[in-house]
């Protein structure tokens, strides 16, 4: 039994692993930085980001606005990291709403025959339009609010978690270890929340993230068209928004905050990525295997 | 249950499990009379199909959709399980019966470490113990199911596992309450190499005898009910067609079905000099369509249209112990196959 040493420390090889995934770390980077700028954005810059100074509208950029000035004299700079703030909140939001329905409707519907019935006619009906079209009824209907954004998102993007969801546990039901778990006496809530989420946790998570740069897009998206945060409030899209009138004598309205998605969008993606290859237990280096046993 | 003679443990009383689909039903099980004694190795045999697999389901009311116990009895300690609710039902399983699966592959959660997996049984049963206690108790069985350096491969995954080494932590999971009374065994050593096979079946007699349960080992190997098993209980097309201790079967098998089995295994003398071996004439009969009357009707050397083609007919004590569907078996006892 001595072929190969067991590790010392397996929780130490466990952060060795995550350590060696480029894309995770490179994603986390970028969120993390997106993060604390948005977090210490006051100490990041004197401006306010709503506070008009008309005299010193359309400034380009110099060590005083880095990223220069609005038509109406705000700068630019602290726009785009409080205008982090919002972005993140509602994307956040929208993302831990949707998470949270989308794996209790989906378990459900995956699990229960009747259920499946009413949801999956209902994530059908959602999904049949465009998402960008069903947000801008939604928010037509509901009126501009931050709040009603972070619904809107989270009605459009729930019917997306509760298929990744309802495949998983469709597919996951009828394994033998599901089976072998009710024979030692696991009930319905074991099962489902144990046994069947624990499997399924892969493509859930990777989903939810990808969800959350989506969320982020279609917010700035959403803002750019109007229906979005209401302004002055200074979303990403919102400023880009503001910016659109400029675009070729002040490109720096739009190029600033448009970075500001790309870049969270990319860090988003990299880390979903990054967290598909981590979290898949089979993928596990190989040298953690404990040496091939007699029996 | 005066009825009951205090060694039994379990019986099954004209059970029957049927699948209603769109093409029909299928009767898979139909019919099965069987018992079980305390600290008893009950071997079931049959061919692939033949209904074992879902004989043992309905024991502990797992039969997948669209398949449901339609009639019948199985009384375990003299309480009639199909009674239960669900929740009793839950506390019976894995408590008082376990199932061993077929495949070690799939039996366990490839995300949960093994010891974990174990561990949830205890906390789904025995809630009285403290963490410690569990942690305890999962050393403790791993070592019973003789898993070499315990404290390591109580935090592998299973897919760290062999086969027979997942096989046993199977074991150890059907054991973990400490006090079964029956475990039923699917062709446990199946998915397993010969040696491995071997290993793993002494380590279920040792266990057996060491607990004093009783085991339902359901197999289409002879040769593993020879091994293991008290008696046999030989199940076609969905019923028991003979049951009786592991010698007096072998040695004088009475129904024709079981006599065309063991004449189908491989024999070092006589037979392999022929270099052919016997067959049974014909195939199973649909599940969706039986015929009346017995079951093996159309493939039996001794059927007689106008005794056999009437009513089914009943499981019957032909010797001490010995019990046989057959309506000729009287006729047949002494009498040897037609080639």
């Amino acid at each position: 039994m001595s072929e190969s040493a067991a590790p010392a420390r397996p929780r130490n090889s466990e952060l060795r692993r995550v350590l060696r995934s480029r894309l995770f770390i490179a994603g986390a980077i970028i969120m993390l930085l997106i993060f604390s700028s948005a977090a210490a954005a006051p100490l990041l810059t004197r401006y306010d980001p709503v506070t008009l100074d008309t005299k010193h509208s359309l400034l380009p950029m110099s060590l005083q606005h880095p990223f220069g000035t609005d038509e109406l004299g705000r700068d630019v700079f602290a726009r785009v990291l409080y205008g982090a703030r919002i972005s993140l909140r509602v994307g956040g939001l929208s993302t831990l709403f949707t998470a949270i329905l989308g794996v209790l409707l989906g378990l459900l519907a995956g699990y229960y025959k009747p259920v499946d019935m009413v949801v999956s006619r209902l994530v059908d009906g959602l999904m049949i339009f465009p998402g960008l079209i069903l947000g801008i009824m939604l928010m037509a209907a509901l009126g501009p609010a931050e709040s009603n954004v972070i619904l809107a998102m989270t009605i459009l993007y729930t019917p997306r978690i509760i298929r990744v969801v309802r495949g998983s546990v469709l597919e996951l039901k009828s394994m033998d270890f599901i089976d072998a778990a009710r024979v030692v006496g696991a009930g319905d809530l074991r099962i489902l929340f144990g046994h069947i989420l624990s499997n399924a946790y892969a493509p859930l998570i990777v989903q939810v993230t990808f969800g959350f740069a989506w969320a982020i897009l279609t917010e700035s998206g959403m803002s750019f068209l109007g229906l979005g945060t209401p302004p002055p409030a200074p979303s990403w899209g919102n400023i880009i928004a503001d910016g659109r009138d400029f675009i070729r004598s002040a490109p720096w309205l739009m190029l600033f905050p448009g970075a500001s998605i790309s870049l969270a969008v990319i860090g988003l993606n990299f880390i979903g990525d990054g967290l598909r290859d981590l979290l898949d237990p089979r993928l596990r280096n190989t040298a953690r295997r404990i040496g091939t046993s007699v029996g | 249950m005066s009825s009951i003679p205090a060694e039994r443990l379990l019986d099954i009383r004209g059970l029957r499990t049927h699948f209603f689909t769109d093409s029909g039903v299928i009767r898979a099980v139909d019919g099965v009379d069987l018992w079980v004694d305390r600290r008893e190795i009950l071997g079931v045999v049959g061919e692939s199909g033949c209904g074992k697999t879902m004989m043992a389901r309905s024991i502990l009311r797992i039969v997948p959709k669209p398949g449901r116990v339609v009639a019948g009895r199985i009384e375990l300690e003299g309480k009639d399980l199909l009674g239960l609710s669900g929740a009793q039902m839950r506390r019976v399983r894995g408590d008082a019966i376990s199932m061993i699966f077929q495949e070690p592959m799939v039996s366990l959660n490839p995300v949960y470490r093994v010891g974990n997996q174990i561990e949830e049984i205890l906390s789904t049963h025995r809630r009285a113990l403290r963490r410690a206690e569990r942690r305890e108790r999962v050393m403790e069985l791993l070592r019973m199911v003789d898993i070499p350096s315990p404290e390591r491969r109580v935090r592998s995954y299973p897919h760290e596992l062999s086969g027979g080494m997942r096989q046993r932590v199977v074991i150890a999971m059907a054991l973990a309450c400490g006090n079964p009374r029956l475990v039923i065994a699917d062709e446990p050593t199946t998915a397993l190499d010969v040696t491995i096979q071997a290993q793993i079946l002494d380590l279920f007699k040792k266990l057996q005898q060491d607990l004093g349960m009783s085991v339902i080992m359901i197999t289409h190997d002879l040769g593993v009910v020879s091994e293991t098993a008290n008696r046999v209980a030989v199940m076609y097309a969905g019923s028991v067609v003979e049951q009786a201790a592991v010698r007096a079967l072998f040695e004088t098998p009475l129904h024709p079905y079981t006599r065309g089995l063991l004449r189908s295994l491989p024999r070092r003398g006589r037979d392999s000099r022929k270099g052919r071996l016997h067959t049974i004439a014909g195939t199973v009969p649909n599940l969706l369509d039986l015929p009346p009357g017995c079951k093996f009707f159309d493939r039996c050397p001794h059927a007689l249209a106008d005794v056999c083609r009437g009513t089914e007919p009943a499981l019957e004590e032909a010797a001490n112990g010995h019990w046989v569907r057959c309506c000729r078996v009287r006729e047949i006892e002494h009498e040897g196959d037609p080639a």
